[in-house]
């Protein structure tokens, strides 16, 4: 009997790897086609707290610059931080600044800005977003666009914002609108230094990185990211230093702060109904069942080998 | 030693030393330089080295084509992408013509012109939010606009209502407004005075002999023949034309991706439109009320026509963005996505206890992978399954001592018994510690080992790019040049 | 459903996305041409973005600014250059003058900037390097960027990434215990994950001993590489399925299963009909 199992066992181990990548496959399906039946408490970690409280605890009205770094490739795992983050600094009445450096960049924050706009609360008079918490473009944000130039665009922010940056999405001049006067040092200049606080949301280069190193660290500004996984190992380091006050690590990270901020809402009786790329908690699911998935893999895999080693 | 070789050579010194420098020289010169035309010139010979790639892509496909190599068909696919997005990038927008308007100035329609705001103050009285000169030409000098210190943000509204004052500039745009010019200009009457100042040109005792004026010297105060602040001044002919805004044909796409107009307009033999016999079309709620313009070539590449129409089912963007969206993304997206299924499949195939390095790598990745996510929380992975990962640990790591290995099997299992039973009095079963959770463990993992190991990491990778850059800015480094 | 450019531009979405997926199975036609048109597709995006949001604002906006007066022979001489490049790229007056526009280009500068005719030599050298007899001048381009690149991460990286990295690297008395521990854990990782890259002394005796701490290090950050990598390919994963899921809805004419099914079809007659003695390399085993 133990020799049929082992046999088993020796046999599985060496299975086809089309049926690995069909079971993959219907891991990811299933929950995403019947969330109801698979629904998992989410748990914020303490990075996603460290998030959290860091823009909560910015005094009212605080002037945050917001930048795009990613692209629709890696809007699945960033796009749920960009549209919490906007959710929480519109219920916190903080300025935004939103701006890219990538050129799916400026698309994805106008994506975000609609999505959050559109967002129904579950009330009797099906409001939206907008309707509970104050979103007027050139009074709450205002979004300035792509510029090339990764590096050069940072470093030329530093010194003066306007130079880089002579209109904004809508082809209005910058500095003639009346939120940038929250931002303009006692010379009219608008620089960086102003800012409260750096929100990068990256998924490669230029990101982070160049953001804390040319702007963050030299200036002096606290800066707060959203990374996709891939990247998170190497920005850590930095998050120890306190370089990166705080770091939201793919999209468990997403998800968590999401629920953080889904909760402060709910407190003040504003309860969203989430849809769509900016979900994040949804997607944890799928993602649960597959890393559980490739554990087993991974032990299966062992136990195979062994059997078939002492086989030989 | 060629100049082929010398000159590249001595302009990596130069550039390399210069940029170098200018962080510890405080110069403007090269700090302009450094910060704004160094890297933008950087940034311009890196579009080109694109531009290069794309040209040798087009010279190895085409090669490939020529010689019948092996896959040669698909290369064919590979050049009509690539002349197919060049095509729509260069030659063909796709996204609509400036919308028809009714020309009463200038020649220029535009949208979003300056225009001063004004409302009423606590007096009821009508203020303006800026106060704004002219030249001879009675041209509105915008940058001379300087904010009216008694204006007060809640008196307007800060958009243009029927009535405000509005510039109407020439100069190729359309404005809605008037100029009013409370400012003196040259020309204007005004009433000359003696202003109990000093003013040039007056005389002036010299007492300190320092050919100029200083603060307390005698002087003679004459009406000088030009105008001093503070002199009365008639404000002559204020310009100001009755202009109403101006009538344009609102434009969009209905249900079946026809571009539709809000008027229909007759038009005189010379083709302009008579504005007076247009009627709206009944058909039409397309529009988004506003005067929309042509948009440029470069800014077509990433238009998608959000704010050019009200109907979501026709794509009003771009060609180019269409193709970005459509075929673009997807691609990009789904190749990444692609390694998802190999990494599962290289975990089930691959990845094997060989020795303990190798089981070290395996543990921490497993211990991330389950506590990153909800399921690592105890509800599902209890306490006792982590106790097991630290039982078996440890007894891998004293194992060797053991030299009957029933004995190690025993010690095992007793471990487990006295560990088991420790925590089910203790009451682990409702509050396991922090250690005993795998999110926690997945933290300190994440947040010490695994930290110190990315820091010397990222410290040997800049210790290597600033041991290369002297290599580079002194010269020693000839790799570089790609032979 | 309404047939548009919308809903052809998803089926063709749909269709790419499982051309790639269908990889899975075996390399195959579908995956190849979509492959080669992703390349092709990504190099013609690559050239226009470089071109449009660097090459025409920055260079050509810098050289030909809208709104100079030509009030000297060189002005006109420069306008007239201009003029002539505009048509040779409007296909000799064929198609619209989208990158030379008459009178100039508006990107906000006032003034001729002939100093960029620098970094326009310096790219037209890069060009150069298709061509063997010339080739020898894109070293030029070449060296003018390495070595700005050199000196500006010269500095930042020696900044950032090693002395505030090594800065941070210290025991904080202050901490209690436990975060002492945490701290002397770190001191011990950092320094001996770098005694292990340290290769220019044979690693034996107490360097061997050290270094073979730091591999355990390295080996515990490969292993959260790892998992971060899959945690991350995953969500990826995750996000193409809930666009096929979202594709498959009767608003789009029921997109996902159909193309998926026509697919699978093709594959299993492709698998039949084609020789795979052919093409000993697919075996995916």
């Amino acid at each position: 009997m133990l020799e049929i199992i082992k046999n088993i066992l020796i046999k599985i181990g060496q299975i086809d790897r089309r049926i690995i990548f069909l079971i993959v496959g219907v891991a990811i399906l299933i929950p995403m086609l019947y969330p109801d039946f698979f629904r998992i408490p989410i748990y914020a970690s303490q990075t996603s707290k460290d998030f959290f409280n860091l823009v909560e605890e910015l005094d009212d009205e605080s002037n945050i610059l917001v930048t795009f770094e990613y692209g629709p490739a890696t809007a699945a795992e960033i796009q749920p931080m960009v549209t919490s983050l906007l959710k929480q600094s519109f219920y916190k009445k903080h300025k935004l600044y939103l701006l890219a450096l990538w050129p799916d960049g400026k698309m994805m924050s106008e994506e975000a800005i609609k999505y959050v706009r559109n967002l129904s609360v579950n009330d009797s008079l099906n409001s939206k977003f907008s309707d509970i918490y104050s979103m007027v473009e050139y009074e709450d944000y205002i979004n300035l666009g792509y510029k090339p130039g990764g590096e050069a665009v940072i470093k030329g922010i530093t010194k003066d914002l306007t130079e880089k940056f002579k209109t904004d999405i809508n082809n209005r001049k910058v500095n003639e609108q009346i939120i940038m006067n929250r931002v303009k040092d006692d010379s009219g200049i608008i620089n960086i230094s102003q800012f409260d606080l750096i929100a990068s949301f990256s998924a490669g280069s230029v990101g982070t990185e160049e953001w804390i190193l040319y702007a963050s660290d030299p200036e002096d500004i606290p800066i707060v990211s959203g990374v996709t996984s891939v990247q998170v190992t190497d920005l850590i380091p930095y998050v120890r230093s306190k370089q990166l006050n705080a770091i939201l690590d793919g999209l468990p990270a997403a998800a968590e702060y999401e629920s953080l901020v889904d909760d402060i809402l709910k407190e003040n009786g504003v309860e969203l109904v989430l849809y769509g790329k900016g979900e994040g908690q949804n997607k944890m699911i799928p993602q649960s069942m597959v890393h559980l998935l490739i554990v087993l893999f991974i032990i299966f895999g062992n136990i195979s080998y062994f059997l078939e080693k002492r086989k030989k | 030693m060629s100049i082929k070789k010398i000159l590249p050579i001595l302009i990596v010194v130069v550039v390399g030393f210069l940029t170098l420098i200018s962080h510890f020289i405080n110069n403007d010169t090269l700090d302009t330089f450094v910060r704004e035309d160094a890297t933008g010139w950087y940034n311009i010979i890196a579009a080109f080295a694109v531009f290069l790639g794309s040209l040798n892509l087009i010279k190895f496909q085409s090669l490939k084509i020529a010689h019948k190599k092996r896959d040669w068909h698909y290369s064919i696919l590979t050049l009509l992408s690539f002349f197919i997005m060049i095509f729509f990038s260069f030659f063909m927008k796709g996204t609509p013509n400036s919308e028809l308007y009714e020309d009463r100035v200038n020649g220029h329609y535009d949208e979003g012109e300056i225009f001063i705001d004004s409302g009423k103050d606590l007096n009821n009285k009508v203020i303006q939010d800026k106060i704004c000169g002219m030249d001879q030409n009675k041209n509105i000098i915008w940058d001379s606009c300087t904010p009216n210190p008694l204006w007060n943000s809640n008196y307007g509204n800060n958009k243009w209502n029927e009535g405000e004052y509005y510039s109407d500039v020439k100069n190729g745009k359309y404005d809605v407004g008037i100029i009013y010019n409370p400012k003196w200009d040259e020309g204007e009457d005004f009433i000359d005075i003696g202003n109990s100042q000093y003013d040039k040109g007056e005389e002036f005792i010299d007492q300190n002999k320092n050919k100029k004026y200083d603060i307390g010297e005698i002087w003679y105060d004459i009406g000088n023949q030009k105008y001093d602040k503070g002199e009365k001044w008639y404000d002559e002919k204020p310009l100001y034309m009755d202009v109403k805004p101006e009538r344009f044909i609102d434009a969009g796409y209905d249900s079946l991706g026809n571009y539709i107009y809000d008027k229909f307009c007759k038009i005189d033999e010379s083709g302009e439109i008579l504005w007076n016999s247009c009627i709206s079309n009944p058909d039409f709620s397309y529009g988004n009320g506003k005067w929309d313009k042509e948009i440029a070539w470069g800014s077509h590449v990433s238009y998608d026509g959000d704010n050019n129409n009200k109907y979501d089912g026709f794509y009003p963007g771009s060609y180019v963005k269409w193709i970005y969206q459509y075929i673009y993304t997807p691609l990009s997206a789904t190749m990444f996505a692609l390694l998802a299924f190999f990494v599962a499949s290289a975990s089930y195939r691959a990845f094997r206890i060989r020795n303990f390095e190798a089981t070290l790598l395996l543990v921490a990745g497993v211990l991330l992978m389950l506590g990153r996510v909800p399921l690592g929380n105890t509800t599902y992975i209890p306490w006792w399954l982590v106790l097991s990962i630290y039982v078996f640990g440890i007894f891998a790591l004293i194992a060797p001592f053991f030299k009957n290995k029933k004995i190690l099997f025993l010690s095992i299992i007793l471990s487990f018994i006295i560990f088991g039973i420790i925590g089910i009095v203790v009451g682990w079963n409702s509050n396991p510690p922090e250690f005993l959770q795998l999110p926690s463990i997945q933290r300190w993992i994440f947040f010490n080992p695994q930290l110190a190991a990315a820091r010397a990491i990222k410290i040997g990778i800049a210790l290597g790019i600033i041991a290369t850059s002297f290599r580079i800015i002194t010269g020693r480094e000839r790799g570089i040049f790609g032979d | 459903m309404i047939f548009n450019i919308e809903i052809i531009g998803i089926w063709i979405a749909v269709f790419l996305t499982l051309c790639i997926f269908s990889f899975l199975y075996k390399d195959n036609p579908f995956y190849k041409s979509a492959e080669h048109i992703f390349v092709g597709i990504s190099a013609g995006y690559a050239f226009t973005l470089s071109f449009w949001d660097e090459i025409v604002p920055n260079l050509f906006g810098r050289l030909w600014p809208s709104g100079i007066d030509s009030n000297n022979i060189f002005t006109t001489i420069w306008y007239y250059l201009y003029d002539t490049l505009g048509f040779i790229f409007s296909g000799f007056g064929l198609f619209n003058r989208s990158i030379f526009p008459k009178g100039g280009l508006d990107r906000g500068y006032d003034s001729i900037d002939f100093w960029y005719l620098i970094p326009f030599a310096l790219g037209i050298f890069m060009l150069f390097r298709l061509i063997p007899k010339l080739s020898w001048l894109a070293r030029i381009s070449i060296a003018y960027s390495v070595g700005i690149y050199a000196g500006l991460k010269l500095y930042a990286f020696m900044n950032s990434s090693v002395l505030e990295q090594i800065k941070d690297t210290s025991i904080d008395l202050t901490k209690n215990g436990w975060g002492i521990f945490e701290d002397i854990v770190i001191i011990i990782g950092v320094l001996s994950s770098l005694i292990y890259f340290y290769f220019s002394k044979e690693q034996k005796g107490i360097i061997g001993k050290i270094s073979k701490v730091g591999i355990y290090f390295l080996m515990i950050k490969f292993g959260a590489s790892f998992g971060f990598t899959v945690m991350g390919r995953i969500t990826l994963l995750i996000g193409r399925f809930e666009d096929m899921i979202e594709y498959g809805k009767s608003s789009v004419g029921f997109a996902t299963p159909i193309i998926l099914a026509f697919i699978l079809v093709s594959l299993g007659l492709w698998s039949f009909f084609y020789d795979s003695t052919d093409n000993k390399d697919t075996d995916t085993n």
